[in-house]
């Protein structure tokens, strides 16, 4: 069957003109690549958000999710070098860190669920804090808190792929295409796993969004 | 791509298909979420819309994809430490310093190697070179007659001695040029 969807970019496995490096991040890049560990620490305040994210998502822990996004960008240092500063160095950065964390995944079992009390992260029972509760009232305040938090729980489940295209889509807002070159996947594949997640989480959630 | 046509792409009347993309009656799960992540545009979500203003089940499914995306648009990682760049730029000082110094302790070994096999050859030769020369001969041709009368034995037992060489003076040569790496890296560099 095929599909009706209007898609918001080409299903090409080319990276798309948008996706290049900026020009300031080639330099940095070049620079890093010399020697120049300020031009490198630039790189690192610009993308620490995105990597330090993806790895929160992947291993649910703060405390090696900041492990996972140092040594990400210790290694990505190392090898700039190899580096081809006409990409995007944060879809370079990603992919180590998505990497990383796979491999982190693979060592440990069971894996802790996003959004479950954690000892350095949360007191037991605590709710994590939203960004706008101020506008809302206290009962309101509570209902959101315990649907986000359900919502993190339900994410936690997940398959680690599915919790990376969800994190990669919803949280840092990438399109397909950078997702795409992001888990070296096809445009295709990241919308299934995407759509896949959302029935998931859909199916986990339905008290909350009927 | 005309209504009538992405309609009959999208719309059934057979019931629900049992592959990941199955049909609800009329529009696919797929195309429900794109309505309500803003993927799906144009006409086509257009007339998306509009059948899910006629029709219960859809309007369903996309009400609950609706606050799902609503909920998912909400989500926020937490933010990194005020010094990670720092914490990852004295990191990388000290991963710098650590691959120097096994390069230098690598680049040290043939020169070891080297002074090593020197000083072998100064203690044999520079004191009686005639009588070392003689004694090396000797040595040679007690040992071809030990060999050649060790026959077999000998044979089987020459490669698994030689790789056992091989380790010792790995072993002996990594030790002495860490020691020598050791002393050539000064204590402690800054990132």
């Amino acid at each position: 069957m095929t599909t009706a969807l209007s898609l918001p970019l080409p299903l090409t496995d080319s990276i798309p003109a948008r996706l290049a490096s900026p020009p300031e991040e080639s330099g940095w890049a070049s620079a890093a690549a010399g020697g120049d560990k300020a031009a490198f620490g630039r790189l690192v305040e610009r993308h620490k958000a995105s990597v330090y994210g993806l790895c929160y998502r992947l291993l649910g822990s703060t405390e090696e999710a900041r492990d996972a996004a140092q040594e990400t960008f210790v290694r990505a240092y190392l090898a700039m070098a190899e580096f081809d500063d006409a990409q995007p160095f944060g879809a370079w950065a990603l992919r180590i860190a998505r990497n990383h964390c796979i491999d982190q995944l693979r060592r440990r079992r069971p894996t802790v669920a996003l959004g479950e009390p954690r000892g350095e992260d949360l007191e037991p029972g605590t709710i994590p804090e939203l960004p706008d509760q101020r506008a809302m009232g206290g009962e309101q305040v509570v209902q959101e808190r315990e649907a986000q938090r359900d919502l993190d729980l339900a994410i936690g489940k997940l398959q680690p792929r599915y919790r990376e295209v969800i994190s990669l889509f919803h949280v840092q807002h990438k399109s397909y295409a950078e997702i795409a070159v992001v888990m070296s996947v096809p445009m295709g594949t990241v919308m299934t796993w995407l759509h896949r997640a959302r029935k998931e989480l859909r199916a986990q959630l339905s008290e909350h969004l009927s | 791509m005309s209504g009538e046509r992405f309609l009959g792409q999208m719309g059934t009347t057979e019931g629900p298909r049992p592959d990941d993309d199955r049909l609800l009656g009329c529009l696919t799960e797929t195309a429900i979420q794109g309505v309500a992540d803003g993927t799906l545009r144009g006409p086509e979500r257009m007339l998306a819309e509009q059948h899910c203003a006629e029709c219960p089940r859809c309007s369903a499914e996309l009400t609950a994809y609706s606050a799902l995306a609503h909920r998912l648009s909400r989500l926020q990682d937490p933010l990194p430490p005020a010094d990670f760049t720092a914490a990852v730029l004295a990191a990388v000082g000290v991963r710098e310093l650590a691959r120097s110094e096994r390069r230098r302790s690598l680049l040290a070994a043939l020169p070891a190697a080297v002074v090593a096999l020197g000083v072998l050859l100064a203690w044999a030769f520079l004191l009686d070179p005639t009588q070392r020369i003689h004694d090396i001969a000797v040595g040679a041709a007690t040992f071809g007659r030990v060999v050649s009368a060790a026959g077999a034995v000998v044979e089987a037992v020459r490669f698994p001695l030689a790789l056992m060489a091989l380790g010792v003076a790995a072993a002996v040569l990594a030790a002495l040029s860490r020691a020598l790496g050791r002393m050539r890296v000064p204590a402690r560099i800054g990132p």
